[in-house]
């Protein structure tokens, strides 16, 4: 049941003191530490707390009409706005409701759990402090728990980076070791393989007249069936383009709210497809040199190699030779990349060449594996894996969860993906950062008619790795909520307990 | 597209597809008829021009046979008669029966119906078809009384009757005369003398008679051509046709205006536009055919998702209506000409082509004088605004979609952590169990009935989408009930119809039949839906009906619905049918709440059941802009409680348009922010600083105002004048004003808004209608004299004048929703007028159940006379035990403060007033800001303690 105030009681029930009482009165929504500041002057006026020149009867002192601009004269009505009410809430913790959500018929227990913002009975809201402070300190042992629970895990897991960092480090000096080692040996290899050809090179080449003559007969039947292919390709373009103009125009013009799965799935389709173009500028960029470079180096090749040319070679400096053989080489592996010329058969070689290469192969192999591992390490090391590297001893671990139809799995520092019931799993981004207690994945699957897929994960202190609630506030953005370990902080020591008024 | 140069490389060529494929926001215009791909409308305006091009020499083959008529009872009845010879048919003559009655209410209603289709059975004629004219768009639109008003006289002389001539006056005090013609047919309508409204004057009149289909079509021939007349394709879907052609046309002058407005809905200027094309002018008829039309383009006459065939001429000195009730599809040509061109100073007529697919010829003519008695005499016809509860005026947070229970209890708690006020959360689509309404999706909504309690901890309403289309799936028990009791639209082979929309293959509840409206309540029955929650409010959507696969995305117009009409007959009306059985629904399960149900279709009359919106719009300035006139449109049509997507539906806007969008938002008369699922979250804190502060502003002003708000519902809902108002309802003399569509007045309030629809604005131009004083809402600055005023308009402003002359009444105290602000005290604003007064009315009740129509609620007058310096409040009420008791449930509210803006403080004595109630006086503080140049002072009476509820003084 309401109770009904008249205004004529107003003044008198909001301060409840006469102006010039001798005793202090105590001053509705203001704190015990606050209370001195609503003291009247001798004359039984105050002034508005941070506008000293608005002096007021101390009777305006919640009289539920605003006078103060800083709202300091309502602190227990509702009369001014941004103002604050202090429920003293006995038994358990203090605490300030905005004072707009005084007398407006809600019990506001989360803040004030003595109902005393409620004091005009438009409803009737008991004191709940007992059960409140009894949630609370369930709640509060509950989080000390998992918080120290959880500073344990993180030290562990600090420690575990620490060693990981350690061993990385180590391998990288070990790295760096082994590939000047390997330097050296890809030095040597390719000097001796040098020698190795210069030596056996007189006994090469000179059946060059006969080859030439069949490699010439071989271009022109290449050279035909690349025009013919040429034509078939833009015959092929041309039809392509006009199924991308009907396409263009269906995914412009269908109408998205037709539901028409199949038009739908065509239109996805062809965005995908656009989306996934190759790109043949290089194709075509191929063509143009085949075609044109091709006769001007062969008709050179006719006229310059002469089968003695080769023989000269063995009269010119080592140096020389070694030049010579080079470009023989590059124009060689030019013509076999397109399929001009057969491969050089192993057997053509001496045991000797062969031997030395296949020494040169494997050095530079070796050299190239230990590099791309040092890199890997020194990116690793300089990674970002958070506070205390911590992140590193979680990197690669996956957690999931069940949510609607879907799976959803993040793995530390590495992706998230969503997994149906039926189809395959759906890429919502890859690891891009850690910012602020939040790890974002960017760069996921593409939406239909919308952006990349990309997924923020909240994360707070847990005992253990969980991820807690899954949410798509905006098509293709997803909010992960998980607790990990990695965000504990160490807890305080233990407070005293509460003060029981 | 051009096909690509074979040289250009493909890579450029893909670039270049890429950018086509950049979303334009523009309608499919493919998916809509033209007038030219409508037979009914081609032929009609053929037969417009033929009659044009003969001019003095056009003789239509329709009269009056004045051997039929009579005059009885206020009706004047007869027959028309066609006489020309048809070719389709043979036939000699046609006759149509019409009856003119001049009501009560004060309109004339002019209906003419086919004498053949209304005797004995037509040899031949669909079997499965009612074989009358449809002849119920009335039934549906108009509630009001149809009584005829035997005062009317026939004053025919004799001179008048010899020429065929009938003569009569009607109306309050007979201020109303109808001259009827017989050849050629035409029906004069006068006020005080002077001609307002002629049908038939261009002898457009045009009704096609029923003929079966010829055996041989060779045979066919017309002067006009006969192409598709039985059956026609469009969009390569069939329309069998089965009645042929039946369509009627009207043409009606208004001589003298050069404004007409109405007809929505249509995203264009709120003075309508002439439609036979020139320089601005449209080339096609403004449409009324509701359509789901995605994307919508703007300053278009195409059709929109609604349709109300009412139209209002307005010019110096008078106001005049006409409403076409006939909900088949209709198109509206509109000219303005001057009888003479040479002529200097002869003012320009409108003149207005109806033409309509089907029915009987069911038309409305009210004569004013004013604006505000044109509305009463259309709400005394098709009823009136129904006056919503008070929470379902504060503002909306809309999305598609909330994904689940933790996401809606989410954004609710930001709401209160942000400090905005909202009342009412709503869920798309989504939150179904595979778009089958009544269903839940559990993983997502596990226990709606908690997420219910939740919101209703602090007052706040949820508000679920139902639309008309029911899923067919085996199983769904909806659907099963539905199917099984044959309560769906069929073909027109007798089957039910079934067509796409959201949830895959689905069926339209027929809500034309009563037994549908039946089982409509069952499913929103206690404890079947939503537990026994009752802050359940309702969206009602894709209602045109909305089908994809249909023509025009509707249904196919040979589909069959209850009585046996076809649904080209009803199409235009099954959007309110729909709304209809939803607020029967809501109301058997509450009783005794007030419903809310939001509609995207409808048509005269849908304004008795609650709110509508625009529609689809998209987050660009030309979205905002075009909100303005459509919001006046709606208005003057009798709708007074619409709204826009703040925000724009389509896209993401940009922080500055999001903050003025929701300061334009803040004087909708329903505000709601809305978005499309493929856009980004946009809730008023996403945006950050400056702009979230602004919009909390813009939303707390309007809950500020809620008091006045509903003031003005309550007027609405009682005499039809709108919420928002154009510059000619208080500026009614002032021609210039007749075109201004980008400002408006907001309800009673006198306040005179002009949304910043501009990207970057920091100022703008506010027309002045009148010669009243004029100050500035939030700084009081003076402006006076008819024409534009500057004014400063920066990102944190609203430009708001404040009309001299108006009280309205504030809430200054915000709280989290409107219901908690019921037991706060008020604050009376006073804006003088040039002579010192103002006047304004407070109406107040609980604000959410019916116990206002049984009496419960306060209705009070306050003036302030500047003769004595006196501000008073009286009471316009009757008091009754229910008021009474309603008093004592708020007597507790005050009225914390008086602002008077205005006040020559030379007037007042010394730093206090007297105040008087309940033969009591008392003292009390008053507090005067200096006047600064140009500015008008304010005097702010502090806690004169007077109650809301009792009479009372304030001698200033």
């Amino acid at each position: 049941m309401r109770i009904t105030i008249t205004a004529v009681t107003l003044v008198l029930a909001y301060t409840g003191l006469e102006v010039l009482a001798a005793k202090p009165v105590h001053i509705r929504g203001v704190s015990e530490a606050d209370q001195s500041l609503y003291q009247p002057d001798e004359n039984g006026n105050w002034a508005c707390l941070n506008r000293p020149d608005i002096v007021l009867p101390i009777s305006r002192v919640n009289d539920d009409y605003c006078d103060c601009p800083d709202g300091s004269d309502e602190p227990g009505t509702s009369a001014c706005p941004g103002a604050k009410f202090y429920c003293a809430n006995k038994g358990h913790v203090a605490a300030f409701l905005p004072s707009s959500r005084v007398n407006d018929g809600v019990c506001d227990y989360e803040i004030c759990c003595d109902g005393s913002d409620e004091w005009a009975g438009i409803v009737k809201c008991e004191n709940k402090c007992r059960e409140f402070a009894a949630e609370y300190a369930k709640k509060q042992a509950e989080i000390r728990k998992t918080q120290a629970a959880g500073w344990n895990a993180r030290a562990k897991l600090v420690a575990k980076a620490a060693g990981m960092r350690q061993a990385l480090e180590k391998e990288l000096v070990q790295l760096e070791t082994q590939i000047a080692v390997s330097e050296a040996r890809i030095a040597k290899a390719r000097e001796a393989l040098k020698i190795a050809e210069v030596q056996s090179s007189s006994r090469v080449g000179t059946k060059g007249s006969p080859l030439l003559g069949r490699v010439k007969a071989r271009i022109e039947q290449y050279q035909k069936a690349t025009k013919a292919l040429a034509e078939r390709t833009g015959i092929l373009e041309a039809r392509l383009e006009l199924a991308q103009e009907i396409l263009q125009r269906l995914s412009e013009e269908y109408n998205p709210n037709y539901n028409d799965e199949g038009v739908k799935a065509a239109v996805k389709a062809y965005q995908e497809f656009k989306e996934s173009d190759p790109g043949d500028g290089d194709y075509l960029h191929d063509i143009a040199i085949s075609e044109a470079d091709d006769e001007e180096l062969f008709s050179e090749e006719e006229i310059d190699v002469d089968p003695d040319v080769v023989e000269y070679e063995s009269y010119l400096p080592l140096q020389w030779r070694l030049w010579i053989h080079d470009q023989k080489t590059k124009l060689r592996e030019f013509l076999v990349e397109r399929g001009l010329l057969a491969e050089r058969k192993p057997s053509g070689e001496t045991a000797s060449v062969a031997h030395a290469k296949k020494e040169r192969d494997a050095a530079e192999n070796q050299n190239r594996e230990l590099k791309s591992k040092r890199d890997n390490v020194a990116k690793d090391l300089t990674a970002d894996f958070g506070d205390d590297d911590v992140f590193r001893a979680l990197a690669g671990e996956c957690i999931d969860i069940e949510s609607g139809e879907f799976t959803y799995e993040m793995c530390f520092n590495d992706k998230a993906t969503q997994k149906g019931k039926s189809g395959g799993p759906t890429k919502l981004g890859n690891f891009d950062k850690i910012d602020g207690g939040k790890m974002y994945f960017t760069n996921g699957a593409k939406c239909w008619n919308g952006p990349h897929r990309s997924a923020v994960v909240e994360m707070q202190c847990g005992e253990k790795n969980k991820i807690l609630s899954v949410s798509e506030p905006a098509m293709c953005e997803y909010s992960l909520k998980i607790v990990t370990p990695a965000l504990c902080t160490k807890p305080e020591a233990e407070s005293k307990p509460k003060d029981e008024l | 597209m051009a096909a690509f140069a074979r040289k250009g490389t493909i890579l450029t060529a893909l670039v270049f597809v890429f950018l086509m494929a950049a979303p334009a926001l523009s309608a499919k215009k493919y998916l809509f008829k033209t007038c030219e791909q409508a037979p009914f409308c081609r032929r009609n305006r053929a037969y417009a021009d033929l009659a044009e091009s003969k001019s003095a020499a056009w003789d239509p083959p329709y009269a009056i046979d004045p051997s039929t008529v009579s005059f009885d009872g206020g009706v004047f009845q007869g027959s028309i008669v066609k006489t020309d010879t048809d070719p389709t048919s043979g036939q000699s003559t046609v006759e149509f029966p019409f009856q003119l009655a001049f009501l009560e209410s004060g309109s004339a209603r002019f209906v003419v119906d086919e004498k053949q289709r209304v005797q004995s059975p037509i040899p031949g004629f669909p079997e499965g078809l009612t074989q009358r004219r449809y002849n119920e768009a009335s039934k549906w639109a108009v509630t009001g009384d149809l009584t005829p008003d035997i005062g009317a006289a026939d004053v025919t002389t004799d001179d008048e009757r010899k020429n065929d001539i009938f003569h009569v006056r009607y109306g309050r005090d007979r201020h109303f005369e109808a001259i009827v013609q017989s050849k050629p047919l035409q029906i004069a309508f006068y006020r005080d003398g002077e001609t307002h409204v002629i049908l038939n004057d261009r002898g457009l009149f045009n009704m096609d008679g029923y003929r079966p289909k010829p055996t041989d079509p060779t045979s066919l021939s017309d002067t006009l051509d006969v192409k598709d007349m039985w059956e026609e394709n469009f969009g390569g879907k069939e329309d069998k046709k089965p009645k042929g052609p039946e369509s009627i046309a009207l043409d009606v002058t208004f001589p003298g205006y050069e404004h007409v407005f109405g007809i929505p809905e249509h995203a264009d200027r709120f003075s309508l536009r002439e439609t036979r094309g020139g320089d601005g002018n449209h080339d096609e008829p403004y449409r009324l055919f509701n359509v789901d039309i995605f994307e919508y383009e703007v300053n278009s006459p195409m059709a929109m998702y609604g349709a109300i065939p009412f139209m209002q001429a307005h010019k110096k000195g008078s106001s005049v209506a006409i409403f076409w009730a006939n909900a088949a599809e209709t198109w509206i040509d509109i000219t303005k000409n001057k009888p003479n061109p040479e002529a200097l100073g002869v003012r320009k007529s409108t003149q207005t082509h109806w033409i309509s697919e089907s029915g009987v010829m069911d038309l409305y003519v009210m004569l004013g004088p004013d604006p505000s008695s044109v509305y009463q005499q259309y709400g005394l016809l098709t009823g009136f605004t129904t006056l919503p509860p008070i929470y379902a005026l504060g503002y909306h947070q809309c999305r598609w979609n909330y994904n689940s229970e933790e996401d809606v209890l989410e954004v609710d708690a930001n709401f209160d952590l942000y400090d905005i006020p909202y009342d009412a959360i709503w869920l798309d689509i989504e939150y179904t169990d595979g778009k089958k309404y009544f269903t839940w999706l559990k993983s997502m909504f596990p226990t709606p009935e908690k997420m219910m309690q939740a919101l209703d901890k602090r007052k706040r309403k949820l508000v679920t989408i139902i639309d008309p289309h029911i899923k067919k799936e085996a199983g769904y028990k909806v659907y099963e009930s539905l199917s099984k009791n044959e309560l769906a639209v069929k073909t027109d082979s007798g089957e039910e119809f079934n067509g796409w929309c959201w949830p895959g293959e689905s069926a339209w509840i027929d809500t034309l039949n009563p037994k549908a409206v039946e089982y409509w309540k069952d499913q929103f029955k206690i404890g079947k839906f939503c537990g026994h929650e009752s802050n359940l409010l309702i969206w009602n959507d894709m209602n045109e009906p909305s089908v994809f696969n249909g023509p025009e995305v509707s249904a196919p117009r040979d589909t069959v619905h209850y009585g046996n009409w076809e649904h080209r007959d009803v199409h235009n009306v099954y959007g309110l049918t729909f709304v209809n059985a939803t607020v029967q629904a809501l109301q058997a399960r509450h009783p005794r709440h007030r419903p809310f149900v939001l509609t995207r279709s409808f048509f005269a009359g849908s304004q008795r059941f609650g709110a509508v919106w625009t529609g689809d719009n998209a987050a660009t300035w030309d979205y905002l802009k075009i909100v303005t006139p459509m919001l006046l449109s709606h208005s003057v049509a009798g709708f007074s409680f619409v709204g826009a997507d703040v925000g724009g539906f389509f896209g993401n806007p940009t922080s500055e348009l999001l903050t003025r969008w929701y300061q334009a938002g803040a004087f909708y008369p329903f505000f709601r922010g809305h978005a499309h699922i493929e856009s980004k979250r946009r809730e008023p804190w996403l945006p950050g600083e400056p702009y979230t502060s602004l919009i909390r502003t813009a939303i707390k002003m309007r809950y500020q105002l809620l008091p006045s708000v509903y003031t003005a519902f309550h007027r609405a809902s009682f005499d039809g004048v709108p919420i928002v108002r154009p510059m000619f309802l208080l500026a009614p003399d002032n021609e210039d004003a007749l075109g201004i569509d980008d400002q408006f007045f907001f309800g009673e309030t006198g306040l005179l808004v002009k949304p910043i629809v501009e990207e970057g604005a920091t100022s703008t131009e506010i027309y002045l209608p009148d010669e009243e004083i004029y100050y500035d809402y939030l700084d009081q600055t003076i402006y006076k004299g008819i024409g534009y005023k500057h004014i400063d308009a920066p990102l944190e402003k609203i430009p708001i004048l404040a009309r001299g002359g108006h009280i309205f009444v504030r809430r200054d105290r915000y709280r989290r929703s409107a219901t908690l602000m019921s037991h706060d005290p008020l604050t009376l604003v006073v804006h003088l007028d040039k002579n010192g007064d103002a006047a304004g009315v407070l109406y107040l009740d609980d604000g959410e159940t019916t116990a206002h129509s049984r009496g419960a609620y306060l209705h009070r007058f306050f003036m302030f006379n500047a003769q004595d310096n006196i501000l008073r409040s009286r009471s316009m009420q009757a008091s009754s035990a229910a008021s009474k008791s309603f008093e004592k449930s708020i007597d507790d509210v005050r009225i914390e403060k008086i602002v008077v803006v205005g006040l020559d403080p030379g007037k007042l004595k010394n730093h206090a007033v007297e105040a008087f109630q309940d033969r009591k006086s008392w003292s009390t503080d008053i507090h005067i800001t200096e006047v600064a140049a140009g500015k008008a002072s304010v005097v702010t009476v502090r806690d004169p303690k007077v109650l809301v509820t009792g009479d009372w003084s304030i001698q200033f």
